[in-house]
């Protein structure tokens, strides 16, 4: 061991055995003066001369046991020590105000946090899905009310498009009026709610996302009524069921009935910090693209994967078109169908 | 008394080391007695410095120590040379041998005289 490192631990040692060590040295000093006051008495000196003469020769007891101190230790670290401690004793006086000082700078550091996690993902990092340059968001912007039914789409409305478009290889969609928390895991234990996100049946495949274990949502199970099932984030795998890698084909008893689990997505696929900022995802169901779910009217926030050369002014231009046009369509559909049930 | 010596860093504890390996185990005054013997006084310390210089040495492991009874059976710290002190003290012997024979060698250069 280098004399570095030797010292550094005596000094440490030091630190937890002051007492002792100021005693020991105080000891040592008088000893020093004894001796010396002895010999210059030996010299010739009167007893108080020598004891004078001594405490002249070796120097201010103060002063040495600061330097004995100094030596031994690591100044610098006690003091910050006895700063932390004025600090605390400081605060505690006045508990009041540090309560507020620290529920401040907590709520600081979490509004920090929270805006960072959002810039980071929308504006640093490129979207964590396959060519993410190629992926665009498809909404209404029409509406000025800015609720959420004025930027959805309706299932026809959808089926329409992606069947129509000539700029987007396939599109996907999420049910945008998904209930936080709606889903209740009962069964063993406390029952535990869940936020379930109902998704098109491409809606991984689109953005590029597959299945750690598992596989995607079959046709079948996107029918209506169809078989139920469920893909898990990877953080309610590893939360919930301990990461168990036996999982899928399980039944997992939700409240609206058991469905069975078919994958369990990557820990790299976070739909929330994406799609919906600042709320927390457990799990997806298929959401059927059915006559009867077209009936719920607008529900579908569409994500949609560009083809290779198409650019999005002019996959906006389409977009807007074939809006109006399935719009026109299903108004005419309507009036037809009331005239037929006149 | 002769003028005093500017101490150069690190000299202390090297006299330090060389009087306990000299004398065997001795107190704090006994060594700053020592040091200012052999310096012929040149070295005039305030004796509790020395206190500092053996705190540095003995936190190295170079040096360890032990209360005993001095001569006129007062109670005193006692000081005593390590192996691994003495070995440390060879080294820096060696060195400051080949030094002060440098240091030496460039005063002894008779160079260009200014007249």
């Amino acid at each position: 061991m280098s004399d570095a490192i030797r010292a550094f631990f005596a000094k440490i040692r030091a630190i937890f055995s002051k007492s002792e060590m100021d005693d020991d040295f105080n000891q040592e000093l008088e000893a020093h003066l004894d001796l010396l006051t002895a010999e210059n008495e030996k010299a010739g000196m009167a007893p108080q001369e020598a004891r004078r003469a001594a405490i002249l020769r070796v120097g201010g007891r103060e002063a040495l046991r600061e330097q004995n101190r100094d030596t031994r230790g690591l100044p610098f670290l006690e003091v910050l020590g006895q700063d932390v401690r004025y600090a605390a004793r400081t605060l505690r006086r006045d508990y009041g105000f540090a309560i507020f000082a620290i529920l401040i700078v907590g709520l600081g550091v979490g509004a920090s946090c929270t805006i960072f996690s959002v810039v980071n993902t929308l504006l640093i990092h490129s979207l964590p899905f396959r060519d993410p340059e190629r992926l665009a968001w498809i909404a209404n912007h029409g509406d000025a009310t800015n609720d959420m039914s004025g930027k959805t789409t309706q299932v026809d409305h959808f089926l329409d498009m992606r069947a129509q478009s000539q700029s987007f290889s396939d599109m996907a969609a999420y049910m945008a009026f998904y209930g936080v928390g709606d889903a209740k895991l009962i069964g063993k234990g406390e029952p535990e709610r869940l936020t379930s996100v109902p998704v098109s049946q491409n809606f991984f495949s689109l953005l590029g996302v597959e299945p750690r274990i598992g596989r995607q949502f079959s046709a079948d199970e996107c029918k209506f009524n169809g078989p139920p099932a469920v893909m898990l984030t990877d953080g309610i795998w590893r939360r919930k069921f301990g990461a168990d890698p036996n999982i899928v084909g399980k039944a997992l008893p939700l409240d609206g009935g058991p469905a069975t689990v078919v994958g369990v997505l990557p820990a790299s696929f976070d739909f929330s910090t994406v799609f919906t900022p600042g709320s927390r995802v457990d799990i997806f169901q298929p959401f059927p693209l059915t006559p009867e779910t077209n009936k719920y009217g607008n529900t579908l926030s569409i994500v949609g994967r560009m083809k290779p050369g198409a650019t999005i002014k002019g996959a906006q231009a389409e977009v807007t078109i074939l809006a109006n046009w399935t719009t026109t369509r299903t108004k005419t559909a309507t009036i037809l169908s009331r005239k037929c049930m006149r | 008394m002769s003028p005093q010596l500017e101490m150069l860093k690190g000299t202390l504890d090297l006299m330090v080391l060389q009087t306990l390996q000299a004398m065997g185990a001795l107190h704090g005054y006994g060594i700053a007695r020592r040091i200012e013997q052999i310096s012929r006084d040149a070295i005039l310390l305030n004796q509790g410095t020395i206190y500092a210089s053996l705190v540095r040495l003995q936190q190295r492991g170079l040096i360890r120590s032990a209360w005993g009874t001095s001569d006129n059976n007062r109670k005193a710290k006692f000081y005593s040379i390590t192996p691994r002190g003495s070995r440390r003290l060879a080294e820096a012997a060696e060195n400051w041998e080949q030094l002060s024979t440098v240091i030496a060698r460039f005063f002894a250069e008779p160079g260009e005289q200014k007249s």
